[in-house]
């Protein structure tokens, strides 16, 4: 008896999620696959096919968009590690009390504003007649007005700016969780700050680093407004062809298979990555 | 092997000062126990001695050669944390030759070294587990192995058995001792418990808020305290404390009365008291009691004796050659 109920009990308790998952994730995705399965062979017309998967296959400009999509995303999360790790470490480790609340809330400021404003705030900063132009030409670095933005630089300035948060908060996370005696331990049996780094705190802090990496390419590869807004028409980004597809040209179908498409390239990433780094899923989720 | 000397050494962080000046001599092969309340600076004090903390003033000389300036691996130390501070993600092999790995020892002569520290430690059989997979004791062991290995000519050890359960703890006590007796390292030794530091130490320092009270034998502390504080610090229960006006034969200047619990007994004539409560150890019966005077005391007394009920008025006695005198500054007088 007792265990029907805590049964009912957890069961009821999972529903909310439950409904979340299903209604709002797998239901669109299944839609999806079934959207992106079918072929229109004349007006109302449809044929199951992977035709619209061989589209994009035959098209160099897509699956070129896609690896340089997903390369870009690496690159940025990486960009975001070596940016973030240092920052993380010292707010976590060579900063107590007042001192460190303030850092960690200078990093949460960025995020009081919309995605939209802080891409927006860059490309005043980046554009030809922007705030870095003129300062330049006004100190007599440059003759004339440059062009910052519609670039990869600042399409890579963008994403390692607006993800930076999402490494930080797992890197000190995980970095505060450290002890400091284990790094004082290290100095005592002779280590230089460079193995200690290597061999002791990185070893520590690898879950928040993978969790914080997963986080940030996610977030990398499917932004939309960074890439579309600072490397302009031609930033060649693989969300920016599924919006295309959808809104622009009506083609569900095609845009519909380049979403699984995403999907299946993250996961494989996320997967190779984790492999790499030789840690769980699990493991990295738990922290 | 090496001495230890430090010289008027100093300790502020900021502005607050909190070492004020310690002169110490460590012999070859001595075990000096630093006992003294939390917050004294204790661990400071070790940790200076260690290179992990710069020290502000005055000189540490390890080995007769001043190393105030040196880096922590350049002084020739082991240091055995209080939380053990072994790297999860190692095993106890690895945790235990990561001292000598970074040496560039070789490989044969690295296993070597760490399976007869093992040996000593009876950690042979965990070589391979992870510090989580061990229990505390064992986690201890490790931790002295780890220091072990390296053959350093100075052991320090920051309260490395406070994590340990009360049983677990005398056993270690007692295995930390032989050990250090028959490498014949010289050790500096931090803990806030005075028993620890009666039964390890060879001399033990006692401190007061940033200075050494005093500096001998634990038993010659115990029976010749140089301050109030050292002698209501050491020995359980604490000292009991007067009012000086209680002799009539106390020297000039002088505040308090002394007079260990062990030496208070119960007699026809003497001081009355009221008992307020006492407590059967087994072995021995401690008596708490309130002296007319408004001072308060404790007797400690052989099982075997009779033992007052509470609220019994009873008389004190004490012989005159077992009480103490300090003036109004907590010195002896
Ligand atoms: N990094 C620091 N910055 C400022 N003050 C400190 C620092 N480290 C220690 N102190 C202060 O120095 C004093 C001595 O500290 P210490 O850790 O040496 O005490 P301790 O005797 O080891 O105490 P415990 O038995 O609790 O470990 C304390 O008052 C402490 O607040
Ligand atoms: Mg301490």
């Amino acid at each position: 008896m007792s265990s029907d109920r805590s049964k009912l009990a957890f069961w009821l308790l999972m529903a909310p999620l439950l409904i979340w998952l299903v209604t709002l994730i797998i239901l669109p995705h299944v839609g999806m696959f079934l959207v992106s399965l079918r072929e229109k062979v004349g007006v109302r017309e449809y044929e199951t096919s992977f035709a619209n998967y061989a589209v994009f296959f035959n098209e160099p400009l897509y699956w070129n968009t896609f690896a340089r999509t997903a390369y870009m995303s690496i690159a940025s999360t990486v960009l975001t590690l070596l940016i973030g790790f240092p920052i993380a470490y010292y707010i976590a480790k060579l900063t107590r009390g007042r001192t460190k609340t303030t850092l960690f809330l200078m990093c949460l400021i960025p995020f009081w504003v919309s995605e939209l404003v802080r891409t927006f705030g860059w490309m005043i900063l980046l554009r030809e007649t922007g705030v870095i132009s003129n300062v330049l030409q006004y100190l007599g670095l440059i003759g004339g007005p440059v062009e910052m933005l519609y670039n990869d630089a600042a399409i890579m300035t963008g994403l390692v700016y607006t993800s930076m948060l999402f490494m930080v908060v797992p890197l000190i996370t995980t970095l505060d969780s450290l002890d400091d005696s284990l790094i004082e331990a290290g100095y005592d049996l002779g280590a230089s700050g460079f193995s200690i780094l290597r061999e002791i705190v990185i070893p520590h802090a690898m879950p928040g680093i993978v969790s914080g990496c997963i986080v940030v390419f996610m977030l990398s590869l499917g932004n939309y407004l960074t890439p579309i807004l600072l490397g302009g028409k031609d930033s060649l980004w693989f969300t920016g062809l599924i919006y295309s597809q959808f809104i622009t040209r009506f083609n569900w179908e095609l845009g519909s298979a380049f979403g699984f498409l995403l999907l299946g390239l993250s996961s494989l990433i996320v997967f190779v990555g984790l492999k790499l780094s030789r840690q769980s899923l699990g493991k990295t989720m738990a922290q | 092997m090496a001495t230890v000397t430090l010289k008027e050494l100093k300790k502020s962080f900021g502005k607050t000062q909190v070492i004020h000046g310690i002169d110490l001599e460590v012999l070859d092969g001595e075990f000096i126990v630093i006992v003294g309340p939390s917050g004294c600076g204790k661990s400071t004090l070790l940790r200076m001695v260690a290179g992990l903390e710069t020290v502000t003033d005055g000189e540490v000389q390890i080995g007769g050669e001043r190393v105030n300036d040196s880096e922590p691996m350049e002084r020739d130390i082991a240091m055995v944390f209080q939380n053990y501070a072994l790297y999860p993600h190692m095993t106890v092999f690895d945790n235990m030759a990561y001292g000598l790995k970074i040496a560039g020892k070789p490989k044969a002569e690295i296993v070597e070294r760490v399976h007869e520290a093992a040996k000593l430690l009876q950690l042979e059989s965990y070589l391979k587990r992870r510090p989580r997979e061990l229990s505390g004791g064992q986690r201890q062991r490790v931790a002295m192995g780890r220091a072990i290995v390296r053959k350093p000519s100075v052991f320090l050890f920051d309260e490395p058995l406070s994590n340990l359960d009360a049983k677990l703890r005398v056993q270690m006590r007692l295995e930390i001792k032989q050990l250090q007796r028959r490498l014949g390292v010289t050790s500096l030794y931090v803990t806030h418990d005075q028993v620890e530091a009666m039964t390890l130490a060879d001399r033990m320092i006692v401190m007061n808020a940033g200075k050494a009270d005093q500096i001998g034998a634990p038993l010659e502390v115990y029976a010749n305290p140089q301050t109030q504080f050292v002698a209501g610090f050491i020995g359980s229960p604490p000292m009991n404390f007067l009012p000086s006006e209680m002799a009539n034969d106390a020297p000039g200047g002088a505040k308090t009365l002394g007079i260990r619990p062990e030496h208070m007994r119960f007699a026809r004539t003497g001081k009355e008291a009221t008992v307020i409560y006492t407590e059967a150890l087994g072995a021995e019966t401690l008596v708490h009691v309130e002296l007319k005077q408004g001072a308060s005391a404790t007797i400690r007394q052989n099982a075997a004796g009779p033992v007052p009920s509470e609220g019994a008025v009873v008389h004190l006695d004490w012989d005159a050659g077992d009480r103490l005198f300090f003036d109004s500054q907590g010195r002896r007088c």
